[in-house]
């Protein structure tokens, strides 16, 4: 039970350190950045909007996780996060290998395909940690059926 | 409190890893060429150069020095990419006419 719980708070943990440190990075070099998205394919005409939406997406999803009221929702919204990522990831690399990748900080230094199963594991990740936390809690003490039929 | 320590830290390990691994494109600094820009945009969107293109007789076509909302701007193009202005260079400016 403990084990379990110390392993839905270090995939919160991780997911949120990936989130801030993303975001963080592409704020901290945002010309380069919406340089680099303007040049794709997919979305290189909504670079602008998209510059300020990505982080901005991913800072609100680790406040979601951070707050224990609302962390079920941020799993939820990181597992779609990752596998919207991981689809893009897989169009570039099947279409337009040779782009830049337009992610922030040490993640810029990996390949299309290292990013492909970065993004795969973060997504079983996330998945992990709705599995987690949707899993029905034991209760402690056994319960007793005898007061239920005193009548 | 207790249970918001990992989040937490989390949270402050991603930032201060990305102030420290972020590594700044370091522009080449060469003695451009300036251009004249046609601005494509509204009031609110003047400091976004992908609302400017590049003018293709790269002579200006409006003619009123003095306005609100820009017509066309005398700058370098970005080092990252010619086909959008450099805001930071803008050297000459003509305006839409406000009538």
């Amino acid at each position: 039970m403990k084990r379990s719980l110390i392993a839905a708070e270090l995939v919160v943990g991780s997911l949120i350190l990936l989130y801030i440190y993303a975001a963080t990075s592409k704020l901290l070099d945002f010309g380069s950045f919406r340089h680099v998205l303007s040049r794709s394919p997919l979305i290189g005409n909504y670079a602008p909007v998209v510059a300020w939406i990505l982080p901005s997406t991913e800072i609100l999803i680790s406040l979601l996780l951070i707050l224990p009221q609302t962390r079920r929702i941020g799993l939820w919204c990181s597992f779609a996060l990752m596998l919207a990522f991981t689809g893009y990831v897989g169009y570039m690399l099947a279409f337009t290998p040779h782009l830049p990748c337009s992610c922030g900080g040490v993640l810029k230094q990996m390949t299309w395909k290292q990013h492909l199963v970065f993004n795969i594991t973060y997504s079983i990740i996330a998945l992990l940690g709705i599995w987690l936390y949707q899993r029905p809690v034991k209760p402690e003490t056994p319960v007793t059926h005898s007061a239920a039929f005193s009548d | 409190m207790k249970k918001y320590v990992i989040c937490l830290m989390a949270v402050a390990i991603g930032i201060a890893a990305s102030a420290f691994t972020v590594q700044k494109e370091t522009k080449a600094k060469t003695g451009g060429v300036y251009k004249w820009f046609d601005f494509n945009g509204n009031l609110l969107t003047m400091g976004d150069p992908y609302y400017y293109s590049l003018d293709p007789d790269n002579w200006p076509d409006c003619l009123t020095m003095l306005g609100l909302v820009y017509c066309e701007i005398k700058c370098l193009p970005d080092e990252y990419d010619d086909a959008i202005p450099d805001l930071s260079t803008i050297c000459a400016i003509r305006y839409r006419p406000l009538l």
